[in-house]
């Protein structure tokens, strides 16, 4: 990254003509900001600065968009968007494996689900008769009393 | 690394990913493309399609990304490079209207909206200088132009950029 420490700055200048044909420094004035000028060319710049109030003003706005673009902060990416680019094949096996797990608990559950809907058989009506007729009078309270017909209550 | 020297994908995902999605988001503007443009590059390196000369891995990836995207840009535009309009003075596209910009809250989002509506020519000079901090030699090498258009392709962005944020 950049900054005012210029690790990636060049030492040398491009060396040629910095004063445009218009007698004004124009795009000179961004390579004198980024240092990019020989020697000579940065000297005729300066000199023409300092009589030009238009250059001396084009300069200040430019290194104003400079100093924007480069107070822009990093970006991070979205979290885990390496780890799923580096991942890919692996993470292909895995969803396979879980797109078939997913297939068969939908098989199965498709499978329960008309068993569930389905009619109990045999029908609740006749369990209970059977119930009713098998039961343990002795070992049944709740029995002796529903088939004497006596309301049922628990309480003590 | 490799034997070669070259990085391999994986070291440049773990070792530079912050960098390279910055410079990949600076260049596009938002996250879908700067994602698909990561992507890209990540492919690029791993095919081995770059030449890598060792010495500064940020300048390489930085070049392959701005190449990368650059490609993609020409791609979409149908008409070729040099219909770059060359006239300094060429108007800015305007600005989004101020409604749209209350959501941008940050200095740091209305540079960058600012900076994405700059000519991709143009974007690309300044991000790799600005953003990267490469020199006018090496922009012009990765970018495959005179340093003479770099310098001009930076003072114009930057101009444009000052209008559209005055």
């Amino acid at each position: 990254m950049s900054g005012s420490d210029g690790r990636f700055m060049g030492a040398s200048g491009p060396g040629d003509g910095s004063v445009g044909a218009a007698g004004h420094a124009a795009e000179a004035l961004s390579a004198l900001l980024d240092a990019q000028l020989a020697p000579a060319d940065e000297h005729l710049v300066r000199a023409h600065l300092a009589g030009c109030p238009a250059c001396a003003a084009e300069l200040r706005q430019v290194e104003m968009a400079r100093s924007w673009v480069r107070g822009l902060p990093p970006v991070d990416p979205p979290s885990g968007f390496y780890e799923r680019l580096l991942d890919t094949p692996r993470r292909r096996r895995w969803a396979v494996a879980s797109l078939a797990a997913a297939a068969a608990a939908s098989v199965a559950f498709v499978g329960v689900l008309p068993a569930r809907e389905a009619p109990v058989k045999p029908a609740v009506a006749t369990l209970i008769r059977t119930h009713a007729v098998t039961a343990s009078v002795d070992g049944d309270p709740v029995s002796q009393l529903a088939t004497a017909g006596v309301p049922v209550s628990f309480r003590p | 690394m490799a034997d070669d020297g070259i990085p391999t994908w994986e070291e440049v995902a773990r070792t530079h990913g912050r960098f390279l999605y910055t410079v990949a988001y600076r260049l596009t503007g938002n996250d879908d493309d700067a994602q698909d443009l990561v992507q890209d590059v990540l492919l690029r390196v791993r095919r081995g399609l770059e030449t890598y000369r060792p010495g500064s891995l940020e300048g390489w990836l930085s070049r392959i990304t701005t190449n990368a995207f650059l490609d993609d840009v020409r791609r979409r535009r149908r008409r070729p490079l040099d219909a770059l309009p060359d006239d300094p003075d060429r108007a800015v596209p305007p600005a989004v209207a101020a409604d749209e910009t209350s959501a941008a809250e940050s200095i740091s989002d209305e540079v960058q909206a600012a900076l994405t509506r700059l000519p991709d020519e143009y974007r690309a000079a300044v991000v790799l200088c600005d953003v990267v901090g490469l020199s006018y030699e090496e922009i012009g090498e990765a970018l495959g132009i005179p340093v003479g258009t770099v310098r001009s392709r930076i003072h114009r962005g930057r101009r444009q950029l000052r209008e559209a944020l005055a």
